[in-house]
């Protein structure tokens, strides 16, 4: 009898936990998928960006006669991130992308014509709208990746993350140098 | 002593975007609470905005001064002397002598003095309230009007009016005070200015005592400056205890006023001055536009004679200007689509139908077997079915409320600006879309929902009706933009709820929440707005309602049929008709104009509350809005379920399996 009672209880168990197992894994196979469609969406946007930037310089182009290798950069740096390929390099590229934008916009305070260009406007409105977009993914992707991240170095969660080979995912992270402090030389300004 | 220290400050009619920045410092550097700030900053008057020792009231002097808000920082003095109450007035050439019961009271001219006109009955509260309520209802909360000063002059007379009279020293000290009361004193010291109603002679004995003070100030906010300790309590039927404790308050009220009156800054002190004189007089003379002809009065007041001409050059300016300025700009919100039955009531309904008819089923078939629905459920439990059933419904629960708890966990939250397509998880705060109020309490609300019981004999309270706001939807606003929200086939956690019984249909007027006799009982449940909240749903771009081709191709043909003269331009040979050939090139070019337009409304670019719309997504993945303080809030309550749950499958399992065992052996 008590036999009976000991192995219905330990069957609940074993039920209780395949079931808990099941859940654990499910969330794994989830929070995966949250990732790779954060990553997806932000390449939306970045594709987005990347169709745009030619618009941009070639209104720029018709200003800046002198800035060549700014625009050249930009340029440069839209095929690098044409060309990415993993995921490590095309976060590289992106960065580069951002880094080479944010000089050209720097350079076109001097060029006040071209500011006051509707064209440029516009493209420069659409691009700036599309940078906060894609910082915000990010932030997404991150917080995605951070969650992951936790959950399989968590127990119980850990043990399955082991025993099914989930392993941790990168952040996309900003280059060093945009860690270190900004210096303004107010004599050249 | 330190600690009884008031920071008042002068509300902003509306929230400004220095605000938001006031309120996050208040909170980082200080820790006060936003929500409660804000409540405190917006509003039309005075509010005390933190309590609290010297010292740390100044260290938030700073903040309120970069961000333009009037303040002051003081200790209240407790009152000294009431008010004495004057049963006559001698006003002579150099000073106004009030005669009281046992002093006289003596203003000469130039003395420092603060008037504080209060009306005790509650209406200008009411009014007040009621016109925030309809403002916010109708307007929404960025264009909230408030009381007019000649309006809250004009409800004061209509109530129950008091005046209370304060003689200040040179340092904002008071040093006597008197109370005038409607038809409580002999009104021939008036004179000229006597009226027979008793209440313009409250009037006027405001306007002569203005005449002698030079620098007098006239405070009408008791009841509607939010200042904790100097309430009016509504008094029923005029109870004198209530009108007792009122009087106390409107004491200590003029007290506090000229406390803050003495620690008031010189160069704010000037203009103020004026503003009220200058709305006082704008005051009188809309109630008595007579009065701005009299030159006995314009010498005493000079500001009166400015303030007419004023009003008359305005109100010249207002009608000519009237049949050529453009109708303003309607800012309402629109109106709400009907309520809705909820679709949860008619789901539950369904479902009990369902099993009905199972049951109805399973006896027929029981009985052609010839074995009884008794029997059954005896044989049922005597297996220890029945409990495995119990058991396996509640497994079924919790691991549903588990799978819920790490869904939510695991979906991080998206910013409104750049949320993407499929499941997201946002938060912000909840605005109104339509003018929607909840049906009883009359709040302006973004959603509701009305529960009706009826009382059911021994089964006690059993839904009768659902009613929801439905389809009316809402926005939901973070820091970087707004979404549209769609309600329908959420699960909604709304945190105010209000309970009441049948005939009780405004809260204003609830007395008991616990009636043992009523038949019928209402819950509704609503999201403010303003609420944070808490929203796990599908994102999806919203269905275009743009007009169709054809639509359009015949509504361009219509115009050209009533305008003559474009017609005309068609009329290629100009004998005056329009032939076949003719009409055809006419409808070729609005059928161009009509595909033109189209491509024109395609091509702009539209704002994201347009275009998005976070509602109920497929399948069996879930719906949330919730009225929620953090997430760790939201998945505590779902660990709240899943514990009992999982100990409920546990005793049950246990209970069937010995059961089983029983009858095995």
């Amino acid at each position: 009898m008590t036999g009976w009672i000991v192995l219905g209880v330990l069957l609940l168990l074993l039920l209780g936990l395949t079931l808990y197992v099941i859940l654990i894994y499910n969330g794994f196979v989830q929070l995966k998928n949250n990732i790779s469609r954060d990553w997806s969406n932000i390449d939306v946007l970045l594709k987005q960006r990347y169709d745009e930037l030619p618009k941009l310089i070639k209104v720029c182009e018709g200003y800046m006669q002198h800035e060549k290798q700014t625009l050249e950069a930009v340029i440069k740096a839209r095929n690098m991130a044409g060309t990415a390929r993993s995921d490590q390099d095309k976060m590289q590229a992106q960065n580069m992308l951002t880094d080479t934008l944010k000089s050209l916009f720097m350079v076109v305070e001097r060029y006040p014509e071209l500011k006051a260009d509707a064209g440029f406007r516009q493209l420069g409105n659409r691009i700036t709208e599309l940078e906060d977009q894609i910082a915000d993914r990010r932030e997404l992707y991150n917080a995605a990746v951070t969650i992951f991240n936790t959950r399989i170095d968590q127990f119980p969660d850990v043990i399955i993350a082991r025993l099914f080979n989930f392993t941790a995912r990168n952040l996309w992270e900003i280059d060093a140098a945009h860690r270190q402090d900004v210096e303004v030389n107010f004599q050249q300004i | 002593m330190g600690q009884n220290s008031l920071l008042i400050v002068d509300q902003l009619p509306a929230a400004t975007p220095a605000l938001q920045d006031l309120l996050s410092r208040l909170h980082k550097e200080h820790g006060l609470d936003i929500y409660n700030c804000r409540q405190r900053l917006i509003g039309r008057g005075r509010s005390l905005l933190h309590r609290g020792d010297r010292s740390t009231l100044e260290s938030l002097s700073p903040l309120l001064r970069q961000a333009g808000i009037r303040h002051w920082i003081t200790a209240p003095t407790k009152p000294s002397f009431a008010p004495a109450i004057i049963r006559a007035l001698q006003p002579k050439e150099d000073d106004l002598t009030f005669i009281c019961q046992k002093k006289q009271v003596g203003f000469a001219k130039g003395d420092r003095g603060l008037a504080i006109l209060a009306d005790l009955s509650g209406k200008l509260v009411e009014r007040s309230v009621h016109q925030l309520l309809s403002s916010n209802a109708y307007q929404g909360r960025d264009n909230l009007s408030h009381l007019s000063t000649e309006k809250i002059f004009k409800t004061i007379l209509q109530g129950y009016p008091v005046l209370d009279l304060y003689k200040l020293d040179t340092d904002g000290t008071i040093i006597d005070a008197v109370r005038v009361l409607p038809s409580k004193f002999d009104h021939k010291g008036l004179g000229d200015r006597a009226t027979l109603s008793s209440r313009q002679n409250l009037l006027r004995v405001l306007e002569l005592w203005q005449s002698y003070t030079g620098q007098s100030q006239i405070e009408t906010g008791f009841g509607l400056f939010n200042l904790p300790g100097f309430t009016l309590y509504k008094p029923p039927q005029k109870d004198p205890d209530v009108l007792r404790k009122n009087l106390i308050n409107l004491t200590r009220f003029g007290w506090l006023m000229a406390d803050l009156k003495h620690s008031e800054q010189p160069s704010t002190q000037n203009t103020e001055q004026l503003d009220l004189t200058a709305s006082i007089s704008a005051a009188l003379l809309t109630q008595n536009p007579a009065l701005a002809g009299s030159e006995q009065l314009a010498e005493a007041m000079p500001i009166i004679k400015q303030v007419s001409e004023e009003i008359t050059a305005t109100t010249q300016e207002e009608t000519t200007q009237q049949d050529a300025r453009p109708a303003p700009q309607s800012r309402a919100l629109p109106a709400p689509p009907p309520p809705i039955s909820s679709r949860q009531w008619r789901t539950r309904r369904f479902w009990i139908s369902a099993l009905g008819g199972s049951l109805v089923l399973a006896s027929g078939a029981f009985y052609e077997l010839k074995v009884s629905l008794p029997s059954v459920i005896s044989h049922g439990y005597e297996m220890g079915i029945i409990p495995a059933g119990c058991a396996a419904l509640m497994f079924w629960g919790g691991f549903h409320f588990l799978k819920l708890k790490r869904l939510v966990e695991n979906t991080p939250t998206s910013k409104i600006r750049s949320v993407a397509m499929g499941m997201v998880e946002i938060k912000g705060q909840a605005i109104r879309q339509y003018a929607l109020v909840s049906p009883i309490s009359s709040t302006p609300c973004t959603w509701y929902r009305l529960t009706r019981f009826r009382r059911d004999g021994t089964r006690g309270w059993v839904v009768s009706s659902v009613v929801s706001s439905g389809s009316a939807t809402f926005l939901l606003e973070d820091e970087t933009g707004r979404v549209c929200i769609d309600p329908q086939g959420a699960t909604i956690r709304a945190r105010t709820r209000e309970e009441g019984y049948e005939g009780q249909r405004s809260l204003s007027f609830s007395s008991s929440l616990t009636n043992n006799n009523a038949r019928e009982k209402w819950v509704e449940e609503i999201i403010t707005e303003g609420t944070l909240l808490y929203v796990l749903g599908f994102a999806a771009v919203k269905k275009e309602q743009r007009e169709s081709l054809r639509n359009r191709k015949v509504e361009a043909l219509r115009k050209l049929k009533r305008d003559r003269a474009a017609l005309d331009k068609f009329d290629a040979d100009g004998d005056g008709q329009i032939s076949p050939d003719e009409w055809e090139a006419a409808r070729a070019s609005a059928e161009q104009e009509a595909i033109h337009q189209s491509l024109q409304d395609r091509q702009e670019r539209r704002r994201q509350e347009e275009q998005i719309i976070i509602g109920k997504p497929g399948g069996n993945r879930p719906f949330i809005i919730a009225e929620t303080l953090s997430e760790t809030h939201l998945t505590n309550r779902f660990v709240r379920y899943i514990i009992p749950l999982f100990c409920g499958a546990a005793l049950c399992t246990g209970w069937a399996i010995s059961l089983l065992i029983q009858w095995l052996t």
